[in-house]
């Protein structure tokens, strides 16, 4: 098993949360809301491109027109194995943070 | 937001680097940020942050992009080096024969590039032309010298036509350094306007004024003044006319195909005596530099129109000819077999062929590999590989195989240059190899090969389908093996029309160099007298006749192995009305036949016991006082010694006694002399009619005794220098210079036998590859033979039997190609071999000979197999 990098799980994470709704700039937000910072596009777009190619996320258009008469909007869905590699990170998280002691400074006293 | 997507592009830099989904997605995420951006920060600030946010964006796409590319490529560059290094032998036949054949057409290009580099160093050479002039059939470039004044005075198209006349060789002197000089020419002013022949010193506008004025070449300057300055001083002509140097020329490229190593002015000519101011004469060629924006053809029509008013009909044909074409189309020198043009096209042919053969090798190894690659192009097709990861996959394999090939083609080359330039006249330097344009040129040519020799097996291996490969149902042999077949025979069949081109050649060769010139040329020298020296001939000869060590002395006027000088309008009783040959002529003095040991047929050839035969002596010697012009030698002369062609002409038979008139001299046929080569052997023998005049003669000849040439040598040295103090002493062989004739014919000889060998070579690695690869198919085949009874020396026979039907259908196919092909070259021969079944049967011979020794091991190998090993595993 390959692990994916941390912007690919933040990726997975944010596209299964969206459900229907997963698109480009949906995403983004959805990313950004989640770690709290805002994200360069080609910080999002690449590692998108690099899961899709390696087929954990698969693009479909929208059924209905798209805002302007234009193309579809592109929506992503996790692809059976992108949702395998959650279960699998999840399991893993939760191995990585069991038993892990208190991080917070306990206050001394005097 | 009305302009959310009407401001992005559609295509761009985005789609080549992900996929038309992903690249909408970002598209419609950086308009959105943008639109919101020009809500919040106003237009200008967005458009400014569009465009970082869409360069942050590129980046990391594009670095995605091109370590994907760069894998993919390394990728390919590795399997094709599994491939390579597992199939070590074929991989070593493949890339020897491309680079062979690579190393050729690199060669070729390089040829051609040359001899298309001719001439076009003039400033002017897209408005040079010369005028040539077609005298029914005979094509000449020698012109009347009033017809450069003419055409600069009567056509307003013509800028200038400056007329060069040449000098042929004359003796310059300055102090004791004297020389035979030829190339020295005699040129109108305007001839340093039209060409481009920087002076290096002088002034181009007044160093050709006045008659005694002389521009020298900076190696001609270096011979007579060393390290000394020229300009001023005086250079001596024939011991007779000063010239005073006024201009250092840069030395003439060696891409002109005009040649000179000094000028003189043109007016000098009628001083030098051989200015003749008529319209009959032959003797300049005149160039022509049109206008800029005119046109040639006004010029052409205006020229034909000069040539009517001055000539009777039917009068000569004139034409204007491109100076850059000159050297291609020009039409074939004496000496020289073809125009160049067509040796370009000849060695283009031969440079293709021997690619061709090399590509073909290339093809057919990789196909009859197939069978073994079908499992692999199963199972790649099986795991997800698509058609065009295979193309890649081949035309990888198949580029990376030439472009090693071209490195070696290239230390090729270069390893050979020096041997090509012997072989083909060139002086090609290794430094304009590196010139761009020629590089493109190479790269291209490997680039080409590399597609074409990989577009077989690219095509043909990818398209198997794994379903039938891995089931084992997918039959080889039935229709690549017919594709094989052709191609192996395609291969032979190229092979044998250059070796019966070969054979061909190096008879008609053969045939030139022991046909009889129809006089003994053995022991045969010519000395050239030049200026003083020619008014002393009868005393020299007189002297040197008296040396024991000398058989027989003459002379003549006309270069003694190629007479140039012919006439029209001859006469003789008993002409018909339409008879008006071209006779070539020559003075000679009375004992030339019996020197030349040239037979008579009928009468007797000129004597001193019959003072009739001389021309008038006083007359000649009252011309001789202003020196006669060549090519119009008016004196009377009083007997004719003509040849068989003439005679021919004249009636053939009792012509003896007859009235002969030409060149404005009435006399009789004294005698008629059997044929006799005096041009090139490779031209026909044309009418000749000798007269007796010892005062033209230019050309002394000595025959010298048979086994003490170096005594006779001496003897005619130590009388030139008693009778010429102070005249270089130079002589020519006969024979060299029948052997300087055939110097084209002896480098095409060459660089046949060189494509003939290469060709063989090539095939026979190819063959040797296919038999390989045979006998390991065949093993289980023979094994069963072997079974029922079959003995080896029968196996060994079907086996050769098989690869011999190559070569014999090659040379079937080849025979007819070849017959039309050598055919037409040897119909530019007067005197030619005819082509009968030798040549084919020899070609016959030797690629069965190369065959057998190619692939003769590898069948005996396979016909002595032993059954039982082979069939165990059954």
């Amino acid at each position: 098993m390959i692990l994916l990098t941390r912007i690919e799980e933040i990726l997975l994470l944010a596209i299964w949360k969206l459900r229907d709704n997963a698109y480009g700039i949906s995403i983004r937000e959805q990313v950004e809301k989640d770690t709290g910072i805002g994200w360069l596009s080609g910080a999002i777009y690449a590692p998108l491109n690099r899961l899709k190619k390696n087929g954990y996320v698969a693009a479909r258009p929208a059924k209905e027109q798209g805002e302007l008469g234009g193309r579809p909007r592109i929506y992503y869905t996790l692809t059976d194995r992108g949702r395998e590699e959650l279960c699998v990170l999840q399991a893993m998280n939760r191995t990585l943070w069991s038993g892990v002691p208190s991080l917070r400074r306990e206050v001394r006293e005097g | 937001m009305p302009n959310v997507r009407a401001s992005s592009p559609r295509k761009g830099l985005l789609s080549l680097l992900v996929d038309s989904d992903l690249a909408a997605s970002i598209r419609e995420d950086l308009n959105y940020q943008r639109s919101r951006d020009r809500e919040k920060a106003g237009r200008a600030a967005a458009f400014i942050r569009h465009a970082l946010r869409m360069a942050v964006t590129m980046g990391p796409l594009i670095a995605y992009a091109v370590s994907g590319g760069l894998f993919m490529i390394a990728a390919t560059f590795r399997m094709a080096r599994r491939s390579l290094a597992k199939h070590k032998a074929f991989s070593l036949i493949n890339i020897l024969g491309l680079s062979i054949g690579m190393a050729v057409g690199l060669f070729l290009v390089l040829w051609v590039q040359d001899e298309l580099s001719f001439d076009t160093f003039h400033a002017n050479a897209s408005k040079i032309y010369r005028v040539d002039v077609d005298w029914n059939g005979r094509v000449s470039a020698m012109t009347p010298y009033p017809l450069g004044p003419a055409l600069e005075t009567a056509v307003p198209e013509v800028e200038a036509a400056p007329r060069v006349a040449s000098l042929g060789t004359v003796v310059l002197r300055n102090g004791d350094k004297a020389f035979y000089q030829s190339d020295v020419r005699a040129v109108d002013p305007s001839f340093l306007r039209v060409f481009s022949f920087p002076l290096k010193e002088g002034n181009p506008a007044t160093a050709l004024d006045g008659t005694h004025s002389m521009i020298l070449t900076e190696s001609a300057a270096k011979k007579y003044f060393g390290s000394e300055d020229p300009i001023g001083r005086t250079v001596t002509m024939d011991g007779r006319f000063d010239f005073m140097v006024t201009g250092i020329m840069r030395d003439v490229p060696p891409n002109s195909s005009l040649r000179h190593e000094a000028l003189v002015p043109l007016e000098f000519m009628r001083e030098f005596g051989w200015y003749i101011d008529r319209w009959g004469s032959e003797n300049v060629t005149t160039w022509v530099k049109v206008k800029d924006g005119a046109q040639a053809d006004g010029v052409r029509t205006k020229l034909a129109g000069l040539y009517r008013s001055h000539f009777d009909p039917p009068s000569p044909n004139p034409s204007l000819v491109g100076l850059t074409t000159i050297n291609l189309y020009a039409s074939a020198q004496p000496g020289q077999a073809a125009q160049k043009i067509q040796t370009v096209r000849l060695f283009g042919g031969l440079a293709a062929a021997i690619l061709l053969i090399a590509c073909i090798n290339f093809m057919n190894l990789s196909t009859a590999r197939s069978a073994k690659r079908a499992m692999e192009v199963g199972l790649r097709k099986t795991v997800g590989a698509r058609r065009g990861d295979l193309l890649g996959q081949f035309y990888g394999e198949s580029l990376i195989v030439t472009g090693i090939s071209f490195l070696l083609a290239i230390g090729l080359v270069f390893l050979f240059l020096p041997s090509f330039n012997a072989l083909a006249g060139k002086s090609l330097a290794w430094r304009s190899f590196l010139r761009t344009d020629k590089l493109l040129a190479f790269a291209g040519i490997a680039l080409l090969t590399g597609i074409l020799s990989g577009s077989y097996p690219a095509l043909f291996l990818s398209s198997f389908r794994p379903v039938k490969v891995l089931k084992g149902t997918l039959r080889m042999g039935t229709r690549s093996g017919v594709v094989r077949k052709v191609l192996i025979i395609t291969q032979f069949a190229l092979a044998v029309i250059v070796l019966v081109g070969t054979f061909v050649v190096l008879n008609q060769l053969r045939f030139l160099r022991s046909k009889s010139v129809g006089y003994d040329k053995e022991q045969l020298i010519y000395l050239s007298l030049q200026g003083e020296t020619r008014s002393r001939f009868s005393a020299f000869r007189d002297q040197l006749a008296r040396e024991s060590d000398v058989v027989a002395v003459s002379g003549l006027f006309q270069r003694p192995t190629s007479f140039g000088s012919r006439i029209t309008g001859a006469d003789w009783e008993g002409r018909k009305p339409d008879q008006n040959p071209t006779v070539f002529y020559s003075a000679v003095d009375p004992r030339y036949v019996e020197t030349m040991k040239i037979d008579i047929i009928e009468g007797r050839a000129f004597s001193f016991e019959f003072p009739g035969d001389f021309a008038d002596e006083a007359l000649i010697n009252g011309s001789m006082a202003r020196s006669t012009p060549e090519g119009s030698v008016a004196n009377p002369a009083n007997g004719f010694l003509i040849n068989q062609e003439l005679a021919r002409i004249m009636g053939g038979k009792n012509l003896v006694g007859k009235r002969l008139s030409m060149l404005g001299a009435q006399g009789l046929v004294v005698g008629v002399m059997k044929d006799f080569h005096f041009q090139a052997l490779q031209q026909k023998i044309e009418p000749l009619a000798l007269f007796a005049s010892p005062a033209h003669v230019r050309f002394v000849v000595v025959r010298l005794p048979r086994g003490r040439i170096s005594e006779g040598l001496a003897s005619v040295r130590k009388t030139w220098e008693r009778v010429f103090p102070g005249f270089p002493f130079e002589f020519r062989f006969y024979d060299e210079d029948f052997g300087r004739m055939f110097q084209s014919e002896t480098r095409l000889a060459a660089l046949l036998r060189w494509a003939a060998g290469l060709a063989i070579f090539i095939a026979c690695l190819g063959l040797l590859g296919l038999a390989s690869f045979l006998a390991e198919q065949r093993t289980r085949e023979i094994g069963i033979r072997k079974t029922l009874g079959a003995s080896s020396s029968r196996i060994t026979v079907m086996l050769t039997k098989e690869f011999f039907r190559f070569v014999v259908w090659g040379n079937v196919i080849a025979a007819p190609v070849a017959y039309l092909i050598a055919g037409r070259w040897l119909r530019g021969y007067a005197y030619r071999i005819s082509l009968n079944g030798s040549a084919f049967a020899l070609a016959l011979a030797l690629t069965l000979a190369a065959a057998v020794l190619t692939v003769g091991r590898q069948v005996l190998k396979t016909a002595r197999v032993n059954p039982a090993r082979c069939l165990k595993d059954e």
